[in-house]
């Protein structure tokens, strides 16, 4: 796992978990002009295997957005996982939700989710929801 | 920019994917119309469809898409029976998605208005269908994205405050508002990846935390805590200018599963003294609220027993040790009591006034007395002098109630200062200088929010980063210097930055453009602050070495001068910038000169007396148009006529102006030949304006002791008329 020290050195890193590759794009876009690092997943599982990746290299997000309707698997399993591995469960959990997907709010709270944030979303109303859960200073 | 013209491209891709996929699951469905993955995989193209070009900035689409979304999840759902025309308007509106698309990367609108209209209508046909009466709502394009969870009942909080509108933000006269806001959270709420301090950070930005008060009641005893519980709660006081919704809008992520409680408490504070029951007893303030009854107070205050009669009572300790303990506790309650109290600013300001009373009463009475020959050289003069000096210092004392040093607010500016200097990579150097300077506290909350723009401005637009300064031969970090200081009845604060200082001549460009100097005219000094206080001067682009400079100067200055002050501006180009704001000390009294002219009463401010001398007519010299100068202290100061000034109906010869005061206002000198010069006083100034209208050269009236008014000369007002062009400091 990431050192504090390591984190205050380098740009802290978010992860975003999308099966659209439009709103992996546009969202990371979005981040890395705000001075994030991205790492970008297109479902649980690959999330999952990137995870395992990045902390073989020592490091994990600060941060991880995801979506909830996805192929292989989806946002509320992937939650569920992290949140049962140690490494992973005080990881702050954005799920990416529309306002027709009706209780999916609730659903990844129990999951346990941090926040939500719901597509489409201005630039700063994504940094205003990262900005509750992360220290940005 | 080329980034977001790669998220573009990435969203022409998948949309091209999405709608081919579409297509061919809408073919398989024409061959076997039954739900199944073909329903699901044609939902979530127009789902994913709908999110992207959102974000990507097609409206219409999205628009379009969900409500087709819509009735997609009917077929879904088995509302919708699968058939030939809707698998063929499906088909057909696969096509005006791509066709939409196509349009949009050309930079056209998506679509008409009309095909849409015509198109939405064939849709709401097939939803209608089978529609449940109501539901055509559901159909309607989607609301614009809100920042609440749909499925969230409107706003529950207590609906008279979250009707009153946000106080406008940044009027710095502002409606603060006190909001009380308890957070118990679940013990678990880390796990969730949520963080109180996140919270208490965030709202720090938009508040000012007046208390921030944990509840460690519910702490284990340390064998039986786990680190990653949560078990203190908080309460906090906040003052702010943001309403209930913005206040609540911090909360949105733990406020449904944690017991987060805001309630507008403004009506328990006056003027920032809070005014309340904090510190009444719980049962009283059950009472009050009507929570229990007397009769249950009475009974539960008659089963309660004082710790030390338990601990007694148990043999814990004996009676003695707590007699000891408690006797000492009284005393150092009584000497805490002693230090503070918390005073309603009416009762101090009442105070001030009646004390102000006194002092003229007094005053009448002495000039009678020294009438009266009777009493001259008597006991009763000198009684009657102790008096007044008595009351003088009754006056001042009460005065320095409302007193504050500054070491707060200063310190308030120094975090603003490191801030902003850090998000701009900047570094700085804080230097604070005069502290325990003291200034009247209503002056204080006046002059906060303009200093921190000045502060902001200073370090944004002042300092250099690291590598300009290096380039200019400055050291790496930047200095930024508060200073606070008495100088004569006016308390001075200055903030310094050793930065790249304004750029004169660009200002000047850009002030002959918007016509506020005419071609030829000088930048200096003197008319640098006004234009920079022009509003809006500075958000032209043009002048990007200044630019933000202006913003919110205007406000700035106006608040300064509405306090009696004054500002000015000193700058250096690649120096740096000062400036400096001259602040009465309170607003209560004023130590002035009196001098009479033409057999009427001036007042001069005490502050700006720098000497009198007796007028010796061969030792002025006369200059330029009728202008006089006289030998002041070894330096030749200009002699200001008042007669002329004030355009008295007099004529000179007939006067026997005898006495020179000399003024030093510290930014001119000059004197004044008057008729006569008599006592200082300390005196309360009336404003004319309310009382009669504004008078150019005056700042008020006051009633002397013998009852007849005498004028309050304002004295920079003074120096610009007689300067005409107004004049403020020393021309570079």
């Amino acid at each position: 796992m990431e050192s504090p020290r390591v984190q205050s050195i380098m740009p802290k890193q978010i992860m975003v978990v999308d099966d659209s590759p439009t709103i992996r794009s546009s969202v990371s876009f979005c981040l890395r002009n705000a001075g994030y690092a991205v790492a970008e997943a297109k479902d649980g599982v690959d999330a999952l295997e990137r995870l395992a990746g990045l902390k073989e290299q020592g490091v994990a997000p600060v941060l991880i957005l995801t979506d909830i309707n996805m192929p292989r698997m989806d946002g509320i399993t992937f939650i569920g996982r992290l949140k049962k591995e140690p490494d992973y469960q005080f990881m702050p959990i954005l799920v990416l939700t529309t306002e027709s997907e009706h209780g999916m709010i609730e659903k990844g709270r129990s999951a346990g989710a941090s926040g939500w944030i719901i597509k489409p979303f201005r630039p700063e109303q994504l940094l205003a929801a990262i900005k509750k859960l992360v220290w940005t200073k | 920019m080329s980034e977001m013209d790669e998220t573009l491209q990435i969203f022409f891709a998948e949309t091209d994917d999405l709608l081919r996929s579409a297509e061919e699951s809408l073919l398989r469905l024409e061959s076997a119309p039954k739900p199944g993955p073909d329903v699901e995989e044609i939902f979530r193209a127009v789902h994913t469809l709908k999110s992207g070009s959102a974000m990507v900035g097609f409206p219409v689409i999205s628009d379009y898409a969900h409500v087709l979304e819509n009735l997609l999840e009917r077929l879904r759902s088995g509302k919708l029976a699968i058939s030939k025309p809707l698998i063929s308007f499906l088909l057909s509106d696969v096509d005006f998605l791509r066709q939409m698309v196509d349009r949009g990367g050309q930079g056209k609108l998506e679509a008409e208005p009309d095909i849409i209209k015509s198109k939405k209508a064939q849709l709401n046909r097939f939803l209608g269908m089978e529609a449940i009466p109501g539901d055509e709502a559901k159909a309607q394009p989607a609301a614009p994205p809100k920042k609440k969870a749909p499925e969230k009942k409107a706003a529950e909080p207590s609906a008279p405050a979250a009707a009153i509108p946000a106080a406008a933000a940044g009027d710095l006269a502002g409606h603060w508002k006190f909001y009380q806001i308890d957070m118990k959270f679940r013990e678990d709420l880390f796990r969730s990846g949520q963080d109180p301090i996140l919270l208490i950070l965030g709202l720090s930005e938009m508040v000012e935390l007046v208390d921030v008060m944990p509840d460690i009641s519910h702490l284990p005893p340390l064998g039986d805590m786990d680190p990653f519980s949560l078990y203190i709660s908080w309460r906090l006081t906040v003052k702010s200018s943001a309403s209930l919704e913005e206040i609540e809008d911090v909360f949105m992520f733990v406020k449904d599963d944690n017991d987060i409680h805001i309630e507008d408490i403004t009506s328990r504070f006056k003027d920032g003294v809070e005014v309340i029951e904090t510190e009444k007893p719980l049962g009283e303030v059950l009472l009050e609220r009507g929570a229990i009854s007397k009769e249950d107070l009475d009974l539960a205050l008659g089963q309660q027993k004082r710790l030390g009669q338990i601990l007694v009572e148990s043999g814990k300790i004996d009676e003695s040790t707590l007699e000891q303990v408690v006797s000492r506790q009284e005393e150092s309650r009584r000497t805490y009591r002693k230090t503070s109290v918390r005073v309603d600013v009416e009762k101090i300001n009442h105070l001030v006034n009646l004390a102000e009373e006194i002092g003229i009463s007094l005053s009448r009475l002495r000039d009678m007395i020294s009438k009266s020959a009777l009493a001259h050289g008597s006991e009763m003069e000198q009684e009657m002098e102790n008096l007044l000096k008595v009351n003088r210092e009754f006056q001042e004392r009460v005065s320095q109630i409302r007193m504050f040093p500054l070491e707060g607010t200063f310190r308030r500016f120094q975090r603003i200062a490191r801030d902003t200097a850090f998000e701009q990579n900047k570094r700085i150097r804080v230097n604070l200088v005069g502290l325990d300077t003291e200034l009247d506290k209503e002056v204080i909350e006046h002059i906060t929010d303009p200093l921190k723009h000045l502060v902001r401005n200073s370090v944004d637009h002042g300092l250099e980063t690291p590598a300009e300064r290096d380039k200019a031969g400055k050291p790496p970090e930047g200095v930024i210097e508060f200073r606070a200081f008495q100088k004569g009845g006016m308390i001075l604060i200055q903030i310094s930055d050793d930065g790249r200082g304004m750029d004169v001549e660009k200002i000047s460009a850009r002030a002959i453009e918007l016509g506020i100097i005419k071609p030829g005219q000088a930048v200096d000094d003197t008319n640098l602050l006004d234009i920079i206080c022009r509003p809006g001067f500075s958000t032209a682009e043009q002048v990007s070495a200044i630019s933000g400079r202006g913003v919110g100067m205007d406000v700035v200055r106006t608040e300064v001068e509405r306090l009696g002050g004054t500002m000015t501006i000193d700058t250096v180009r690649g120096q740096g910038t000062t400036f400096t704001l001259s602040l009465p000390l309170t607003f209560a009294l004023l130590e002035a000169l009196h001098i009479k002219v033409c057999d009427r009463s001036f007042l001069v401010p005490l502050w700006g007396v720098a000497g009198t001398e007796k007028y010796i007519p061969a030792q002025a010299r006369f200059f330029g148009a009728g202008q006089r100068v006289y030998s002041f202290r070894g330096e030749y100061v200009p002699l200001v006529d008042l007669v002329t000034v004030f355009g008295m109906d007099v004529h000179d010869q007939d006067r026997q102006s005898e006495t020179l005061v000399f003024v030093n206002t510290s930014r001119q000198r000059f004197g004044m030949l008057v008729d006569q010069v008599l006592d200082p006083h300390q005196v309360v100034v009336k404003s004319l304006e309310s009382n009669f209208k504004s008078v150019k050269g005056l700042s008020g009236a006051t009633i002397m002791g013998d009852g007849s008014v005498a004028l309050v000369m304002d004295l920079f007002a003074l120096e610009e008329m007689f300067y005409q062009q107004p004049s403020r400091s020393k021309v570079q």
